[in-house]
């Protein structure tokens, strides 16, 4: 029997993608208000951006809870050799935590390795499509949950941002706090390193925000997977994956995915984002 | 040689000069120059409201003079070195930098001497003109420059021949005033623009200063004015308030400022009024108007001269004392801001109280005033720099002229200095947003370098005089666009003029412009300036800020 492969929705990976390598997706929820929805199950990326644009109300988000997990564990476990479940930086949010006494709650026969990414939407995405194409093939508990972990390393996210509104109403702003002050329309770029989000710099348009973090991604060296998510402009987002397709081996494409609501109401309308898993093998 | 006719003269000729014949000396080439200031401001290459040569050198001067007060029976080297560290400190601009080295050479030719004689003279400016070339990167002739290399060969070659000081000099002046004639077939932009260079007419004023001190001629006499090319009255009022400024430092009492009109005023008569009541006094101005700057324990007696001789405007009397309290308070609230983390400051030249607000608000910790025509010292520039709690300090000087002095304040702090040379407001605005307190030096001087470079900038402003200047046909009070310092369009409106200057810049597509406009102008002024811009090009993004700058109706950052 395989290894499993769990992770939760602000991975932002595509439904399909997980659904064909068999990723179990645990979603986040998103509050307006008195209401609530789970992420891409209850809500589509596209429905949530219109009401964060026009609800007077801003969303939050909140980690899946304890008992979502042990579902989660409980619907897999049974024909699985083991579990590993890697998720968002433990730092940004309380899925890690969530899924760690999940995993000590449930009553299964196969082990669940817990894994904290330090890592964020695709950069948490794409290092679980590695865990799952090495689970996929064979490979045992030690050498997938080894994968998983090496997104620590391996794993990049960065996000050009619109306004700073969104990240500061969210509470998530951590070292990012810097950028904020600006009189100038400024926008900001955030990497996702050490489990935090981090100030990369500012620019005061799309074109030299987008080139810093081409910079950005070519200096973190060749790859082995490239996502590029956006909160609203699709076409944007599609022709900055085409010009950073040459960081990739000629057999692989570049993923294009919104950013789920997980992420995006914290980055808001308007932002653009990279994640990247650097190449394996001497990258 | 005698001089002859009824100039005074000395009967003996003097072959060495001491000490205090060189304070003489040079204090009479600092009053030269002060009676020359507006005329060599004149000498504007383009007619804006920029980097006043007449001012520069002559505040660079007035700091070396400071310097000398404090020396008693000083030899001439003693003299010599006091009144380089002095213009060091106080160089404003380009040419005020170029003037310190001139000195900074003189000072090492005349190391050691207790007098100077022709042979030690033409030593010293031989070192004075190595010095100046030294100082600037890359030296173009029929500037400043070339006005020093003649009055070194000049001294060089009488000195083999003349051992009268006033004689030498009086071939030495002799020489600049015909290489300062040469300068406008020299370079094309002197040329076109009909003037000759600046910088070289304050260099030859100085040395004229010079030589009527050692022949022992009074420099007021009236034959010593150079000649005034066609300045606009508008221009010399524009200049009035930032003159002003920089010279509200030091000393005692009561700052007193006024500008008086009468028609027949005699701008001579009043300054030596003026100078009997007051110190550090300046009045500049022609035969209808003057500006009237001076220190006074009562300033009343200043004021009543200037009731009686015309019609007062722009009053302003400040206590010096208290300015001095105000100004100590303001230090301590800065100190107190928070520092970057990591020892990191970054001191930025700023010009209109919301382009130091927006400088402000994108990480800049220190500002120093100044801009187009109010150039910083090097003494200001280094104070601020130092008074950070910072081991590592980048300045962004945001003019061309402001560059020089900059890179010395840099040479001369102990502190690790990194000057971005930047060499507009837009510039300086780019490399700060490109700024990293968290990176290491080289990797900021690199992407802050970059960051400047990939914005246009844009500014407009009256002009100041007709001219046709690289195809731009300009009227005096008509709006002048420059586009990285080169005039691109003009006219009677506003408006067009943005437009017209805006679509010659290389617009990006997604491109964005940035209006900050200028204390003239309201926010509906902007508001409509922006308009215009979108209404001419579809899809531009167009932010408007507040810039409160003189003079310039828009500064503009084109990205």
């Amino acid at each position: 029997m395989p290894i499993k492969i769990i992770t939760d929705s602000t991975s932002d990976l595509p439904d399909d993608i997980a659904d064909s390598l068999g990723i179990t997706m645990v979603p986040a929820n998103v509050i307006f208000g008195q209401e609530q929805f789970k992420d891409r199950v209850e809500m589509t990326p596209a429905q949530f951006y219109q009401r964060l644009v026009d609800s007077p109300v801003h969303p939050t988000t909140s980690a899946p809870s304890i008992g979502q997990f042990v579902e989660a564990y409980e619907s897999v476990g049974s024909d699985a050799d083991g579990i590993v479940s890697v998720h968002v930086s433990a730092k940004l949010s309380a899925t890690y935590n969530a899924a760690v006494q999940a995993s000590e709650q449930v009553n299964l026969d196969c082990p669940i390795r817990v894994i904290d990414s330090e890592q964020a939407s695709m950069g948490l995405g794409l290092g679980a499509i590695a865990a799952a194409k090495s689970a996929n093939q064979g490979a045992d508990l030690e050498t997938v949950a080894n994968v998983a972990t090496s997104i620590t390393e391996r794993g990049m996210c960065v996000a050009l941002i619109d306004t700073l509104e969104y990240l500061q109403r969210g509470g998530r702003i951590g070292k990012a706090q810097a950028l904020v002050g600006s009189i100038l329309r400024v926008k900001p770029m955030i990497v996702v390193r050490d489990g935090e989000v981090q100030p990369l710099g500012k620019a005061r348009t799309y074109a030299k925000g987008l080139a810093q973090i081409e910079r950005t991604v070519r200096d973190f060296g060749p790859a082995e997977a490239l996502g590029v998510m956006y909160s609203t402009d699709e076409d944007m987002a599609r022709r900055f994956a085409e010009s950073m397709r040459d960081v990739l081996p000629d057999d692989t494409r570049p993923f294009v995915a919104p950013f789920g609501p997980g992420i995006g109401a914290h980055v808001g309308p308007g932002a653009i984002g990279i994640g990247i898993l650097k190449a394996s093998n001497g990258g | 040689m005698t001089a002859t006719g009824a100039r005074p003269t000395t009967t003996d000729t003097q072959d060495r000069l001491d000490g205090a014949g060189l304070v003489a000396m040079f204090t009479a080439a600092a009053a030269a120059l002060q009676r020359n200031i507006e005329p060599i401001n004149a000498l504007n290459v383009f007619p804006v409201p920029d980097g006043d040569t007449g001012t520069n050198m002559y505040l660079t001067m007035q700091s070396g003079i400071e310097d000398l007060k404090k020396l008693t029976s000083p030899t001439v080297s003693d003299v010599a070195s006091a009144f380089y560290s002095g213009t060091f400190m106080g160089a404003r601009g380009n040419s005020g930098v170029i003037l310190s080295q001139f000195f900074k050479g003189f000072s090492e030719g005349l190391d050691g001497g207790a007098v100077c004689g022709t042979d030690d003279l033409a030593r010293a400016c031989g070192l004075a003109k190595e010095h100046a070339y030294k100082s600037v990167a890359n030296p173009v002739e029929g500037t400043m420059l070339t006005v020093i290399a003649s009055v070194a060969d000049a001294t060089r070659e009488a000195a083999g021949e003349e051992h009268d000081i006033a004689t030498v000099l009086r071939i030495a002046s002799d020489r600049a005033a015909e290489t300062v004639a040469k300068t406008t077939e020299m370079l094309p932009v002197l040329q076109e623009a009909g003037v000759v260079d600046a910088g070289g007419q304050g260099l030859a004023v100085i040395i004229e200063g010079m030589r009527r001190s050692a022949a022992g001629e009074d420099i007021t006499e009236a034959d010593f004015d150079i000649q005034v090319p066609d300045i606009a009255p508008s221009a010399s009022a524009r200049v009035s308030d930032d003159f002003f400024e920089a010279h509200a430092e030091d000393e005692y009492g009561y700052c007193t400022q006024f500008v008086v009109e009468a028609e027949g005023l005699d701008v001579d008569d009043l300054r030596v009024v003026m100078n009997d009541i007051a110190g550090s006094t300046v009045v500049i101005g022609d035969g209808s108007m003057a500006m009237v700057h001076g220190h006074a324990e009562d300033p009343g007696k200043l004021i009543s001269t200037g009731i009686s001789i015309g019609a007062l405007s722009k009053v302003k009397i400040e206590n010096m004392d208290a300015q001095r309290v105000e100004f100590a308070a303001q230090r301590l609230s800065e100190e107190a801001e928070p520092e970057l983390p990591g020892g990191v400051a970054v001191v930025a030249v700023a010009w209109g109280p919301g382009i130091e607000n927006v400088l402000r608000s994108e990480g800049a910790t220190h500002l120093v005033t100044g801009g187009n025509t109010m150039n910083p010292s090097v003494r200001d520039l280094l104070e601020t720099i130092d008074r950070t709690s910072a081991d590592t300090v980048y300045v962004l000087p945001n003019n061309k002229n402001i560059v020089p002095a900059a890179k010395q304040a840099a040479e001369q702090s102990s502190k690790d200095v990194h000057v971005i040379e930047t060499v507009s407001i837009p510039q300086g605005i780019a490399a700060l947003i490109d700024f990293n307190p968290e990176a290491e030096a080289e990797e900021n001087v690199e992407g802050m370098e970059g960051a400047r470079l990939e914005v246009k900038t844009g500014e407009i402003t009256r002009a100041a005089r007709d001219a046709t200047i690289e195809g731009v046909d300009v009227r005096e009070g008509q709006f002048l666009a420059l586009l990285d310092g080169k005039p691109r369009a003009a006219g009677d409106d506003l408006n067009p003029v943005l437009v017209d200057l805006v679509g010659q810049a290389d617009l990006q597509p997604r491109g964005l412009v940035t209006l900050y406009w200028g204390d003239m102008l309201s926010s509906d002024d902007a508001a409509s300036a922006s308009q215009s811009l979108k209404a001419v090009y579809d899809g531009l993004q167009v932010d408007v800020h507040h810039g409160g700058q003189p003079h310039y109706e828009f500064i503009v950052s084109i990205e």
